[in-house]
């Protein structure tokens, strides 16, 4: 049940996925506000939140990478062609990156631009590079891009797995379910 | 009293040397004024590259010593052009306004080999309390002396931080105020010590 298996994906790796999904969605909202904010006490509450969050999730992807590495993939349906299963592994690999690149960049923007990135006002993590602007500036600018890609490559992901679902009609989706295991209609 | 007399008594207690004190300036290249504050749970540094001091301390005679210390606020940096500008702002330092922190010693005991104390009236933005900073003198491998030390103040107390900033939750009350400055021989010619730009 914790584990995966070669047709579903276990307890953690769906509990971790969903979280990730959860954060994710919280931290384009504060990114994006937080962005625009001037320097004041709302922005650094905001980018606060934002670097917390930001940290835990690149725990949380730490330990999925390392639980996916540990554990069987499920299977995709042998029906997919060939070319769209290479196309499903390109984009998780590319989630995958992202969201470990992501919080490195903006915690390279953070500790160059001279603020030490705290998790909740519980520890504070080392500083990655010594105060300078320019590498502030761009790691802040290379943090954005990756935002946008991620956002589209999200996009792409869960549009895919409403079209396995819906038109489809396999298991893709149901894999990554708490109540897919049970659920009728398993094609693959 | 003649007026000029009058004049010189009051600028002598900045000037005078106590005997057997030897007076000292601040070398400014290797020296150092930090304070560390705090901004959501995590420390927040930045240091002043312009000030400048007479210090005058018998290492025999500590009592006999005074100090003055002259922090250039303008002269703030943390590295971030952007909060520099802030902290110059009306709401921190108010640069403007009030261009000189001072810190002026009222009275200095030893607490050990080469330690001391020193209590006197820091003055930051319009605001004058007393503090107590314990420092070491200790003579320098490169020549003159080395004076290092640090104390914490309440920020809040100086009014730095008006408005939403006052909030201490997000940005802490405590500040550490840390500095290892380097001494040469005062000239008699007053003093001043500006570190170059990075």
């Amino acid at each position: 049940m914790l584990r995966n298996t070669h047709e579903y994906y276990g307890v953690v790796a769906q509990s971790l996925h969903w979280a990730i999904v959860g954060l994710v969605a919280v931290q384009v909202v504060l990114g994006v506000t937080g962005a625009d904010l001037p320097l004041g006490m709302e922005r650094l509450i905001t980018l606060s939140w934002h670097k917390s969050l930001g940290m835990t999730i690149l725990a949380l992807m730490a330990m999925r990478l390392a639980w996916r590495l540990a554990n069987p993939v499920p299977r995709l349906p042998p029906q997919i062609p060939r070319l769209e299963q290479q196309l499903a592994h390109s984009t998780h690999w590319l989630l995958y990156g992202l969201l470990l690149a992501m919080p490195l960049a903006g915690w390279i923007n953070s500790s160059a631009s001279n603020l030490t990135v705290s998790w909740f006002g519980v520890f504070t993590f080392p500083d990655l590079v010594e105060t300078d602007k320019a590498l502030a500036t761009g790691a802040k600018a290379l943090h954005k891009a990756m935002a946008w890609l991620l956002i589209s490559v999200v996009a792409l992901h869960g549009l895919a797995a409403l079209r396995h679902h819906f038109i489809l009609k396999d298991s893709v989706l149901l894999r990554m379910l708490p109540w897919g295991r049970r659920a009728p209609g398993d094609k693959s | 009293m003649k007026s000029r007399d009058a004049l010189l008594f009051l600028l002598l207690p900045a000037y005078s040397v106590v005997a057997g004190a030897e007076c000292w300036k601040p070398d400014p290249s290797p020296s150092k004024v930090v304070f560390v504050a705090s901004q959501a749970g995590a420390p927040f540094e930045g240091s002043f590259r312009s000030f400048s001091g007479c210090i005058c301390l018998d290492p025999a005679n500590p009592e006999t010593g005074n100090m003055e210390i002259n922090i250039d606020t303008a002269a703030v940096d943390t590295g971030i052009p952007e909060f520099d500008d802030a902290l110059r702002g009306a709401d921190f330092f108010d640069t403007a306004r009030w261009p000189t922190a001072r810190f002026t010693s009222t009275a200095i005991k030893s607490t050990g080999e080469g330690k001391y104390s020193v209590r006197g009236q820091f003055t930051l933005r319009d605001i004058t309390r007393e503090i107590e900073v314990p420092f070491s003198m200790t003579p320098a491998q490169a020549g003159g002396m080395q004076i290092s030390g640090q104390t914490v103040i309440k920020r809040l107390d100086y009014n730095i931080g008006l408005g939403e900033w006052r909030d201490t939750r997000w940005v802490g009350d405590e500040v550490t105020l840390r500095f290892t400055v380097a001494l040469t021989q005062d000239d008699g010619k007053g003093v001043g010590a500006t570190a170059p730009t990075p």
